[in-house]
């Protein structure tokens, strides 16, 4: 039986070439990464075990490709003894292989580890590393050799509570990056109580537990940061957070953020530009389901999959919720068009987590990428509709706002329970390839082999810019436009160059590059297929 | 003669023509009414369909279904059936068929057009959409059956169609049909945002949120008195986070908690919940139980006092507000207060023991014999504790149930103890 299913994947993938679509395979062995994700499991049902990890695409030695970063999680106390896992650091070789550098680069944390995100923090020109745990968070300076130095005492961002996901922008538009880490609930894995559903041992969910109070670190410029989450209106308790992601919603110039809160209505915290936040969630539209229901909010990403100039937002859900996608009407408001696009009958059956919006097939428009898997191990006994290894979706932007499923087209039926994703291209092939996490489990290198048939542009900010850039790409009577982001969808991090699909163009009319100090960078008539680096 | 002949020939043709078509028609009509109709087996396939649907055994569900039309091809029902089915596995074109199928059987059909409305407008086909919620909402009014939920749907297409004063009124409409229902008030609170009405936006969110706090607080009262208080506490901090200020929800957690000898916890949320409705005589009652069980003598007198002073003036107040006297070393208006307590209530016993005890100690053995006698009287033959822990919200039931309730035997003892004790006394008389 599996392997007549395996059969007719490989003949689907085989047609899908033969038609000169694009599909990914699976090309971890041999790209040798050998990351395997550990959560502590020892059939206790700790809640922690199913939060799963995120993974970062970071060029850590600034030679133009990107590294890879995975997070990992760690033994509990009451896990048999064993190795301590840590996370891992794979330099890319370049030749589609990749190294691991953790001992060397010094960025092993062996703490229970979530997510990570990716800026230049110091603005010496290399990329530093933020990573999220279950205790302290740690931030590791880029030494621009090759090596990183934990700097979080110094630097004063070693926030103990539960972190989830991060992300950097420069919201206070001061020149450098500050930090939102999104909390989750306060836990302990020592006194948790014992969850069941119909009588079934399962792992608990985050209703039984306190939301935590997000941090949000101002950088003050000298290496510091400072914690002005309670100035800045963040500091939540209600809030159970998993993802987050920075976006101007509103078009004023000023990064917005976004929460995904796990049982618990999601936050949209508009920036007011003086350095506080208004929480307008509610007001706009974007809080909860359509039916105004409380979702399980996972990850979420912004991206403008209509080409209307208006980040849009997607956010993902547990199961028989659906992955609620927020079209940006303009004015302020948001509308749940989860099924008129397409996308809410298929994630409804599944549980999703990293989402990210990103051109797979360069045909100028956002396709939909969501890891999915469930978070109860034994989920086919509670549920004879659900298991835990599910398989991931693509949807394919098909223009009018609608989406189309074609993951088993392209190859992505396969069933992990996954979380992290983040996309970036790693072989310099010219199209988006996708790194995903699983829970306890093997990571995947997913190489997109012929999305790079249509025409393509990269646009490379100096990485001391990078994060927070603002880039449109103008093709004909389309527009498109991307913000490049310091961490997006569950816990993740892509890559820091913006990439856009421009279909049969064979020249970018006009290029605009918006960089987060204001300062505007215009080009015309730029030739496809290449990367070019901009700098104000 | 031939003419009349031939008239009446052709009249008796012209006649019969006609009922030719009237018999073939009442065939027709028959064999529609009979395919139409439900027949047993029709019935209990589409039982089995709807338990497997609510079982998610869509397979089975199919079978049931497609056995039901197989038997009854015109039977509506099972069309709608069918087009459920196919809504549930997000096949929404082969549900709009289906439906679609299921109005053309039955124009009056509501369940077909409201159901082929929510296909359509997750197809994001809104005309189509506001045209079956339309026509859905007209057979409700007609048939008098009240539908909130088409209402409802039939404002989110307006809502989507941007005809927003059309769907205000939508919105309006379901929310008089069913007042606790919280999903209009969201919807409806988006649009009037979007009118640029933001203060009835605001007001209607917190409508939405109270709404929908209360929702989960008659689930949580519901659980606690099935005795599941860890349940009842989960839904209750779920009401809160939906609305941090919800004064019912503290209402509920100051008397679970009292009920549980939480005591701590049942002075907090008291205390919270009078702040917000500062009226609230029987809370300041529990605030006050809560309190002198903490030591907090002071607090608890002025919440007692203050409940006594307003509409809590029970018999269960009297007697707190003396333990809370004799908390303070105040056996004189302990005594007082218990003595109250019992004359409110000449059955209760418990207040009798403990003003008897108390008189035992300000040396009154007569009187307290004489207490005692009366709480061994009117010693209640049974108790039977309430299987509601929250006793209905009933608040003296509440705290009477938290009493020290002595037993008959140790009624007796008391009663012997004052019994000798006034011996003693008489006998020391010169």
């Amino acid at each position: 039986m599996t392997i007549t299913r395996h059969c007719a994947l490989v003949l689907l993938c085989v047609c899908a070439v033969a038609r000169g679509e694009a599909v990914f395979t699976d090309v971890t062995a041999e790209a040798g990464i050998d990351f395997r994700h550990f959560d502590g499991r020892n059939g206790q049902y700790h809640f922690i075990e199913t939060l799963g990890s995120g993974v970062a695409w970071i060029d850590y030695d600034g030679d133009g490709d990107d590294d890879l970063y995975f997070v990992n999680g760690a033994r509990l106390y009451d896990t048999p003894p064993g190795p301590a896992p840590t996370n891992a650091l794979y330099r890319n070789d370049g030749d589609g292989t990749f190294t691991d550098v953790t001992a060397s680069a010094g960025v092993g944390h062996a703490g229970y580890g979530h997510g990570a995100c990716v800026g230049d923090v110091d603005g010496d020109g290399d990329l530093d590393l933020y990573v999220t745990n279950y205790g302290p968070n740690a931030l590791y300076r880029n030494d621009g050799d090759g090596s990183f130095t934990d700097i979080t005492t110094a630097a004063g961002v070693g926030d103990d509570a539960w972190g989830a996901s991060c992300a950097f922008a420069d919201y206070d538009l001061d020149g450098d990056l500050d930090l939102y880490v999104v909390n989750y609930v306060t836990y302990d894995p020592e006194n948790e109580p014992p969850c069941q559903v119909d009588g079934i041992r399962v792992h608990c969910t985050p209703k039984r537990f306190r939301g935590a109070a997000d941090v949000l670190y101002r950088n003050s410029g000298d290496g510091a940061f400072e914690d002005v989450s309670e100035a800045a209106g963040i500091a939540n308790t209600g809030g159970k957070g998993l993802g987050v992601c920075w976006g101007d919603y509103d078009g004023d110039g000023y990064p917005d953020a976004y929460v995904a809160n796990d049982t618990v209505e999601n936050y949209l915290y508009r920036n007011a530009g003086d350095g506080s936040f208004t929480e307008e969630a509610f007001m706009v539209g974007a809080a909860l389901s359509e039916h105004g229901e409380m979702e399980s909010g996972m990850g979420v990403d912004w991206g403008d999959y209509d080409n209307d100039g208006l980040p849009d937002l997607i956010v993902t859900n547990f199961q028989e919720q659906v992955a609620t996608l927020y079209h940006n009407d303009g004015g302020g408001f948001f509308t749940d068009v989860s099924y008129p696009s397409g996308t809410g009958v298929h994630t409804f059956s599944t549980l999703g987590w990293s989402a990210v919006f990103f051109d797979y097939d360069h045909d100028g428009l956002k396709d939909l990428f969501v890891a999915n898997g469930h978070i109860y191990p034994n989920a086919h006994e509670v549920d004879h509709t659900a298991s835990y290894e599910q398989p991931n979706h693509l949807f394919q932007g098909m223009g009018h706002g609608a989406f189309e499923d074609i993951s088993e087209r392209v190859g992505l039926s396969g069933r992990e329970s996954s979380r992290g994703a983040a996309v970036a291209d790693y072989d310099l092939d010219g199209d988006l390839d996708i790194v995903v996490t699983n829970s306890n489990g093997p990571a995947r290198l997913l190489r997109n082999d012929g999305g790079n048939a249509g025409g393509w542009i990269q646009v490379a900010p100096p990485l001391r810019l990078a994060v927070g850039t603002r880039v449109e790409v103008g093709t004909g009577d389309i527009t498109q436009s991307a913000v490049v982001k310091g961490g997006q969808g569950y816990m993740s991090q892509g890559s820091l160059i913006a990439h856009f699909g421009v279909g049969a163009a064979e020249v970018i009319d006009l290029l605009r590059v918006t960089f987060p100090d204001g300062s505007v960078v215009v080009r015309e008539d730029v030739a496809v297929n290449q990367r070019i680096g901009v700098s104000p | 003669m031939t003419a009349p002949t031939g008239t009446l020939h052709m009249s008796a043709h012209a006649t019969s023509r006609p009922l030719v078509h009237l018999a073939r028609a009442l065939t027709v009509a028959c064999v529609l009414l009979c395919l139409g109709a439900a027949d047993a087996g029709t019935r209990r396939a589409l039982s089995r369909a709807e338990i497997a649907l609510r079982q998610k055994d869509y397979a089975e569900a199919h079978r049931s279904i497609d056995e039901a039309i197989a038997r009854s091809p015109l039977h509506t029902p099972a069309h709608v059936q069918l087009g459920i089915l196919y809504l549930r596995q997000g096949e929404l074109r082969e549900a709009a068929a289906s439906l679609t199928r299921a109005t053309e059987l039955d124009p009056d059909s509501f369940s077909a057009r409201y159901h082929l409305g929510l296909a359509l407008l997750r197809l994001g086909d809104l005309d189509a959409a506001h045209a079956a919620f339309s026509r859905a909402v007209r057979l409700a009014v007609r048939q008098k059956a009240e539908h909130p939920l088409a209402f409802y749907h039939l404002g989110m297409t307006l809502s989507r169609l941007e005809r927003y004063d059309e769907a205000a009124d939508a919105f309006r409409s379901a929310v008089d049909l069913d007042a606790d229902m919280p999903s209009p008030y969201y919807q409806w609170a988006n649009v009037e945002l979007r009118r640029g009405n933001r203060e009835d936006g605001r007001v209607l969110l917190a409508r939405f949120r109270s709404v929908k706090a209360q929702k989960r607080i008659r689930q949580a009262i519901s659980r606690a008195r099935q005795g599941n208080s860890d349940r009842a506490l989960q839904l209750l901090e779920r009401a809160l986070e939906m609305d941090r200020e919800h004064p019912s929800a503290f209402h509920v957690l100051a008397l679970l908690a009292f009920a549980e000898g939480r005591w701590d916890d049942a002075a907090r949320h008291a205390r919270h919940y009078v702040t917000l409705r500062p009226g609230a005589d029987d809370m300041q009652v529990i605030l006050g139980a809560a309190l002198r069980r903490v030591g907090e003598a002071g607090a608890a007198m002025r919440a007692l006092t203050s409940a006594i002073q307003g509409a809590a003036d029970h018999p269960e107040t009297r007697y707190e507000l003396g333990e809370a006297f004799l908390l303070a070393d105040d056996a004189e208006n302990a005594a007082l207060s218990l003595r109250q307590a019992g004359a409110k209530d000449p059955t209760f016993y418990q207040a009798a023991y403990r003003l008897g005890a108390v008189l035992l100690d300000l040396d009154r053995p007569a009187q307290a014999a004489g207490v005692l006698r009366g709480a061994i009287a009117r010693y209640p033959r049974e108790q039977a504790p309430s299987d509601d822990m929250l006793y209905g919200g009933n608040v003296p039931r509440l705290v009477r149930a938290a009493m020290p309730a002595p037993t008959l035997e140790e009624c007796r003892l008391a009663l012997s103890d004052a019994l000798k004790h006034a011996a003693m006394q008489d006998e020391a008389r010169p």
